[in-house]
């Protein structure tokens, strides 16, 4: 109450009340890191997140993985062996005709050929037949170290490449859990981290809303291109194919049709700022053009009504990655509000001119040292006043009438207290 | 010459103000009568016809897009399958003669060695050979399956020549997968020409049918926002009640005091009445709980379980799982339907949802990213309040003719780099004579219209003396230094601007106020 009363006071006599407070260094240094722990905070947990679902689904399919390997093994062996032993069946028993022997090996290649085929089906058998093949070397588990962690770093930003899924349903289970909680924190983080280089972008451009869409496209197109053009140098394979691979991965699609050989940290720093930079660039480009289109049928009546609901749709736009509103786009919004806005005031600035001429006049009659040229000057000098808000008359009129009786001729320290006014700054001089 | 241009500077400045203020009366009896806000604007139509008109005016751009998708989508499925199918048929072709050269070449071996009855191989050089001849079997077997163009149906002879795996349906699938970002990799590109197809496809769609899904997404907010509102508009009659008896109070009180401003309060009262209705409305909308958002998400999650356990023949946790991993776009492609009847049923599934996941969003996520976002700005000290206070400065600026932003820190920072000369601020609005060299003359100090209090608000800059502290930087505006008319005599005189900035001059003939000179004296 009494802080309340002062800034009244304070306001009545046109004294803002400044404290001015030196700060050292290691004050600053602390607010610095107050200031950017909360930030620094959200990525350390995403990391940790990210690190522990690993861990945790590695620990949790690879027995899973064992057990479906030795399956699998044994399983091929048994189709071998029968195999060879109807071969030799064949061989024993039907010597004499040739067609009698093609006939029967067509047969048994295609009861062997239904069976691989259901067996390729498995994701682990899939793997094992692809070491087997293809790396000509021993059995590289699906879940490892790095396959676990680019497994969930994908599936939270969501990529989900696919290269490994959960198989068991407590596997499954968990995923649903882990993505429902992670998704929206790898959201909020990339958003946050996001909006911060939208904000820097802003100021760079002067709130320029064309260059910034622009110049964030071109940002867009060249992050792919060079990514695209770095992993077909690293890995060797041409530049269509790593151009190719970058634009799906950025953009969050995600096939898995091609396997990435580099390694998983790589991978994960340039998806996460891949995707800020998709996010950003749709976030500006696409809530102009949504803006647009959901309100263009609407009659634009009302002015003030609609600048305020533009004021506030402009501040819950957004689009499916749920980054919020960049300045830019915040400043556009206002700027168009406002200018209705202000427009909309005008019959405000009416009522208000003719309050303070009426007031002026009123005030012009106690006077008795004025003259006629005075008396001119002062009502062309209301006549123009610039705007003011209608409670801020209503509420001090009949307080500055009072002040003013109380102070007209009093010395500085009683006009102070008459104030309540207790700061040294406050007081004339 | 003094005397002459503030002649001529007051009689432009009541110029323009009267001509404003005859332009802008229509304008005010629309707002008085407007009432509360409604979440409909339209309005009345004389005849049927035209209210028809002016409907399908609104609807159109809306299903133009939904059109304008749909149409995309099918381009993309022709496109793919003209690309792609060629490709298929010659890739599984060559295939199928290794895979079926291999069995005769097999056969052959076999009835070579039956026939040789005079030089007989043993028991372990047959069975070594064949085992090569079955490993090379499995290998080719393998690769065919990982280009996932044949099947066991292939090698079986039970399927038509031309059938081919980029059917229409499927086609069409994939366009639906890759503009949603889910990306299944069933069915991906091969040749380099459809892999830029496909990044020309994904660059143009995903952009479309983000507009798409947040404008359907928008609709889906505002009717919930509408519900909520009904739900909520208990509260608001009592809340309007309340307000009504303090506004009673008040004019009381305003017309015992003095009864010429009677009309002026009116209308102030129902402006206020309408901000208020508004920024109530608009709290109401951003209010809605999250509880409430996650449990539509984890219904509809839950219905489309139950479809793809109906059509794909899945069991129940398998659909849930496949819905839950397609809903967040993540789309690993271990389950993907395979029913070609149902593929335009799943697509709608999926772009529905991902509109109601927009909707949620919308509703619930941004203002909790805005909160963390802006959390630690407020922990600034001074270098920071000058950040925030420049972007809200420069928005003030275009409207008010305001340079200056005084800091936390004291410092008046210059908001552009220079003053407004008298045309600009006459243009502007301020016609203030520039009779003391001061730099910084428009420095606003008094509390701003509700539209700018918002943005001020947003930029987290307080404009009142007892809310700002030393973290904050504030705007202050001290119209009585720089008017002449009080300077021109040494005594304090009686007219409006007297009342509001009561000031004691000094002797030496100059109106100032001696905090501010000091502090100007910094910058």
């Amino acid at each position: 109450m009494a802080r309340k009363a002062g800034g009244l006071a304070a306001i009545m006599s046109g004294q803002p009340v400044v404290v001015v407070k030196k700060r050292s260094v290691f004050w600053r240094l602390r607010h610095l890191t107050r200031q950017g722990g909360l930030h620094v905070g959200l990525i350390l947990l995403c990391i940790l997140y990210v690190h522990f679902g690993a861990l945790f689904f590695m620990y949790s399919e690879s027995p899973e993985e064992q057990r479906i390997l030795r399956r699998v093994e044994k399983r091929y062996d048994i189709l071998r062996e029968t195999f060879l032993e109807n071969v030799n069946r064949v061989k024993l028993e039907d010597f004499s005709d040739e067609r009698r022997v093609n006939e029967s090996i067509s047969r048994l290649i295609d009861d062997y050929s239904k069976h691989m085929f259901k067996l390729f089906t498995n994701p682990v058998a899939a793997n094992m037949f692809d070491c087997l093949f293809y790396s000509q070397s021993n059995y590289t588990p699906l879940w490892t170290t790095d396959s676990s962690l680019l497994f969930t770093a994908t599936t939270i930003i969501p990529v989900g490449y696919g290269y490994i899924a959960p198989l068991t349903s407590t596997g499954r289970i968990v995923l649903c859990i882990y993505a429902a909680f992670g998704i929206p924190l790898a959201l909020v983080m990339m958003s946050d981290v996001g909006k911060f280089f939208a904000d820097a972008f802003v100021k760079f451009f002067h709130e320029n809303i064309t260059a910034f869409m622009v110049v964030l496209l071109i940002l867009l197109v060249a992050y792919s291109v060079i990514g695209g053009i770095a992993y077909s140098k690293i890995v060797g394979v041409p530049m269509i194919e790593g151009v190719y691979f970058s634009t799906i991965t950025i953009f969050t699609i995600g096939f898995g049709d091609i396997t990435p050989g580099i390694p998983v940290y790589v991978i994960i720093i340039f998806i996460v700022f891949g995707v800020a930079i998709v996010t950003i660039a749709i976030d500006v480009v696409a809530a102009n053009i949504i803006h647009h289109i959901h309100y263009m049928g609407r009659q634009v009546g009302r002015a003030k009504i609609i600048a305020d609901k533009m004021l506030s749709m402009a501040q819950k736009i957004s689009i499916n990655r749920g980054l919020g509103l960049g300045m830019a786009q915040l400043g556009a919004f206002a700027r168009m509000g406002m200018m209705i806005n202000v427009s909309a005031m005008g019959p405000q600035d009416g009522h208000a001119n003719g309050g303070v001429g009426e007031g002026g006049i009123e005030m012009s009659r106690k006077s008795t040292w004025r003259s006629e040229n005075d008396e001119i000057k002062t009502r062309k000098s209301t006549a123009f006043e610039p705007d003011l808000d209608f409670d801020m008359i209503d509420f001090r009129q009949p307080s500055g009438s009072s002040q003013y009786l109380y102070g007209f001729g009093f010395d500085n320290n009683a006009f102070g207290l008459a104030d309540g006014q207790s700061d040294e700054d406050s007081v004339f001089m | 010459m003094y005397t002459h241009n503030a002649v001529d500077t007051f009689d432009m400045g009541s110029a323009d103000s009267s001509l404003s203020s005859l332009n802008e009366i229509p304008m005010e009896m629309d707002l008085t009568s407007a009432g509360p806000p409604i979440s409909d604007d339209e309005t009345e139509v004389e005849t049927k016809e035209k209210k028809l008109f002016v409907y399908a005016k609104r609807i159109l751009p809306h299903v133009g897009l939904v059109i304008l998708l749909f149409l995309y989508l099918i381009a993309g499925a022709f496109l793919f399958r003209y690309l792609e199918a060629p490709k298929e048929l010659e890739t599984r072709n060559h295939e199928l003669t290794t895979i079926l050269g291999l069995r005769d070449e097999f056969q052959d071996h076999i009835w070579n060695i039956t026939q040789d009855s005079d030089n007989r191989i043993s028991r372990e050089a047959f069975n070594a050979i064949n085992q090569e001849y079955f490993e090379q079997l499995v290998k080719n077997m393998f690769q065919a399956y990982r280009n996932q163009f044949i099947t066991a149906k292939h090698l079986l002879n039970k399927t038509r020549e031309d059938e081919v795996l980029w059917t229409f349906p499927n086609s069409m699938f994939f366009a639906a997968t890759v503009i949603t970002t889910i990306g299944y990799g069933n069915l991906v590109p091969i040749t380099v020409t459809g892999r830029v197809a496909c990044i020309i496809f994904a660059l143009l769609g995903i952009p479309l049918l983000l507009v798409t899904i947040a404008d359907i997404g928008k609709f889906l907010s505002e009717f919930l926002s509408y519900l909520y509102r009904s739900y909520r508009g208990f509260k608001r009659k009592l809340r309007r009640q309340s307000k009504k008896i303090t506004s009673q109070y008040r004019s009381q009180s305003q017309s015992r005091s003095s009864s010429v401003m009677g009309s002026s309060k009116a209308g102030s009262m129902n402006l206020h009445d309408i901000d208020s209705d508004s920024e109530d409305s608009a709290g109401d909308e951003l209010r809605i709980p999250v509880f409430m958002v996650l449990l539509v998400l984890l219904a509809y999650t839950a219905i489309g379980g139950f479809l793809f356990q109906s059509w794909e023949h899945l069991e129940y946790f398998e659909a849930f799982y496949f819905c839950f991993i397609t809903m967040a776009t993540v789309g690993f492609g271990d389950i993907v339907p395979n029913e070609q009847v149902y593929v335009f049923f799943t697509m709608a599934y999926i772009i529905f949802g991902l509109s109601l996941a927009t909707m949620c969003i919308d509703l619930a996520g941004t203002e909790y990213i805005r909160k963390i976002h802006y959390l630690g700005t407020k922990m600034e000290d001074a270098k920071g309040a000058v950040m925030t206070g420049l972007q809200a400065g420069e928005h003030l600026l275009k409207h008010t003719g305001i340079e200056v932003i005084k800091t936390a820190g004291g410092k008046l920072v210059q908001v552009r780099g220079a003053v407004l000369s008298s045309k600009e601020a006459r243009e502007l609005g301020m016609s203030y004579l520039l009779q003391f060299n001061y730099q910084h003359k428009n420095v606003l100090y008094e509390p701003l219209t509700g539209n700018l209090a918002k943005v001020v608000k947003e930029a987290n800059i307080k404009i009142l003396p007892d809310d700002i502290t030393e973290k904050d930087g504030y705007i202050v505006q001290n119209k009585s230094y720089d008017r002449p008319v009080l300077g021109e005599r040494g005594f304090v005189r009686l007219n409006g601007n007297a009342i509001k900035r009561i000031m004691i001059p000094l002797r030496n003939q100059a109106i100032c106020v001696p905090y501010l000179i000091q502090k100007e004296s910094d910058v």
